[in-house]
């Protein structure tokens, strides 16, 4: 267990300094993991921490006092703006992530996220839906060892965020990482994810796990009702 | 296809025809004027055509265009590091910023003059005078575009690994793109306007110095055929080379449908 590469996050404090001098103290002891193939969903109330706890995983803020170890390899992140490069196109941002060395079929990636056809097409002409699978492509593209999801799925109608939510999952299982997302919705967290991080309001600490141990192809809408009330019970007020 | 063609016909027709009424308005101010003073279009056009025979016209309008262009890409180089690293560094920002002002109200005739003075009557010192002047706008103008930078972008390329030269190439530079355009445009309006003041003070060729040969003769058919002659290589300039380069800079932004 201790050989295998995994991702280990141990944030014993993080602090932000707000404009008037003031010290606003962000997360109070985050501390979980995530192993390979793993897929870990971190669910907490807005403000308590977890794009806080993202950006640090992803080492986009290194001014905080814990540890993170990542398994080797690279990293990817879908973040909750596409963040696509607007005056390239998405055969291009994809092409840009991927470096010199990778060799990800990025042919049937595309068509797996239902992207064929679309590679000479700029952001700008996508909806949100398609920029936002534009992102996700980018993302296993690069074959990552390490994949960070903010909260992909906001802003989207119901049956778009249920059919990516599937997408996601479909890809996932054929190309598995360690992989953590953030999300507030809890039964989308209990679809995804194979373990969930419960994380209180600021400062952010870690308030348990919910296993979810039934296999993905189990989780019908009924179980992931009832799966969602339990988590519920065991956290109320999540 | 065929509205977008009419309609460009029509604006090309428009163009022609605010040609036509100026010549017209100017020909028959003119007739009631001493001609000496105010010639009419006929006359400056035939000295503008004696000039473009004899060939003195593209001697004096290269050299000119020479100084235009070097003072364009220094100022344009310079200027948008110096930009770039002041919008980017608020420290050091803070400390420079007031001479960016400082040399922002400096007027241009007094650069002129003291590099005429300090570095004598030589090309260089015209031409560094003239990109001296040009440079603090073209600070200014970058700092805030460095400033508008989005950090989710940054982020976004800091992620995948995207490396100095490939974020400076596919990440910055296009968002700095509209600020270099911005700077340009106005860059050329103000220069080859100082580049004709350098050439009247010390140097013996271009369009500056015709003009203020021209003036001790008062001959004013001969400032008006230069200005005209001027003019038109700049329009040319701008429909030829700035607006196609805009056109294609920008057409990520059209595909918005």
């Amino acid at each position: 267990m201790s050989d295998a590469p995994r991702l280990n996050v141990d944030i014993r404090h993080k602090v932000f300094r707000t404009a008037d001098g003031g010290r606003l103290e962000a997360i109070d002891g985050v501390k979980f993991d995530v192993a390979q193939s793993e897929f870990v969903c971190l669910v907490g109330p807005s403000g308590s921490g977890k794009t806080t706890t993202l950006r640090i995983v992803l080492g986009l803020d290194e001014d905080f006092d814990g540890v993170i170890e990542r398994p080797p390899g690279r990293m990817a992140a879908v973040f909750q703006e596409p963040r696509l490069l607007p005056w390239r196109t998405v055969g291009d941002n994809i092409d840009m992530a991927l470096g010199e060395s990778d060799g990800a079929d990025i042919l049937a990636l595309l068509a797996d996220l239902g992207l064929a056809d679309m590679e000479a097409m700029y952001p700008g002409e996508l909806s949100l839906g398609m920029a936002r699978r534009v992102a996700i492509a980018r993302a296993f593209a690069v074959q990552p060892s390490l994949l960070v999801l903010d909260e992909p799925f906001v802003s989207l109608d119901d049956a778009t965020a249920v059919r990516m939510r599937r997408l996601l999952i479909d890809v996932w299982q054929s190309r598995p990482n360690c992989a953590l997302m953030v999300t507030h919705n809890l039964a989308e967290a209990v679809e995804l994810a194979n373990r969930i991080v419960v994380i209180s309001d600021r400062p952010g600490h870690v308030r348990g796990t919910f296993e979810v141990g039934l296999p993905r192809a189990e989780r019908s809408p009924d179980a992931i009702a009832e799966l969602t009330r339990e988590l519920q019970a065991r956290f109320p007020s999540t | 296809m065929a509205i977008e063609a009419s309609s460009r016909f029509r604006e090309f027709a428009y163009l022609v025809g605010s040609a036509a009424l100026l010549l017209g308005v100017w020909h028959v101010a003119a007739s009631f004027a001493d001609p000496r003073i105010f010639p009419g279009p006929a006359s400056v056009f035939d000295y503008l055509w004696e000039l473009i025979a004899s060939g003195e016209l593209w001697q004096d309008l290269g050299a000119t265009l020479a100084r235009v262009a070097a003072s364009f890409v220094i100022a344009m180089l310079v200027g948008s590091v110096i930009g770039v690293a002041l919008g980017m560094n608020g420290g050091l920002d803070r400390l420079f910023g007031p001479w960016v002002v400082l040399f922002l109200n400096l007027p241009a005739l007094v650069v002129i003059v003291l590099a005429y003075i300090w570095f004598g009557l030589s090309e260089a010192a015209a031409i560094g005078a003239v990109a001296f002047t040009k440079i603090p706008n073209v600070v200014v103008t970058l700092r805030e575009g460095a400033r508008a930078l989005d950090p989710s972008y940054s982020e976004m390329a800091a992620m995948f690994r995207f490396g100095r030269w490939k974020t400076l190439r596919h990440v910055i530079a296009p968002q700095l793109q509209p600020y270099v355009a911005a700077a340009a445009r106005s860059g050329v309006a103000l220069i080859w306007k100082i580049v004709l003041v350098v050439e009247l003070l010390g140097r013996s060729s271009g369009v500056g110095f015709q003009i203020y040969t021209s003036f001790q003769f008062f001959d004013v058919r001969a400032i008006i055929a230069w200005s005209l002659a001027f003019v038109a290589v700049m329009m040319a300039i701008e429909l030829l080379a700035v607006q196609p380069y805009e056109r294609s800079a920008t057409r990520w932004r059209r595909s918005n449908v």
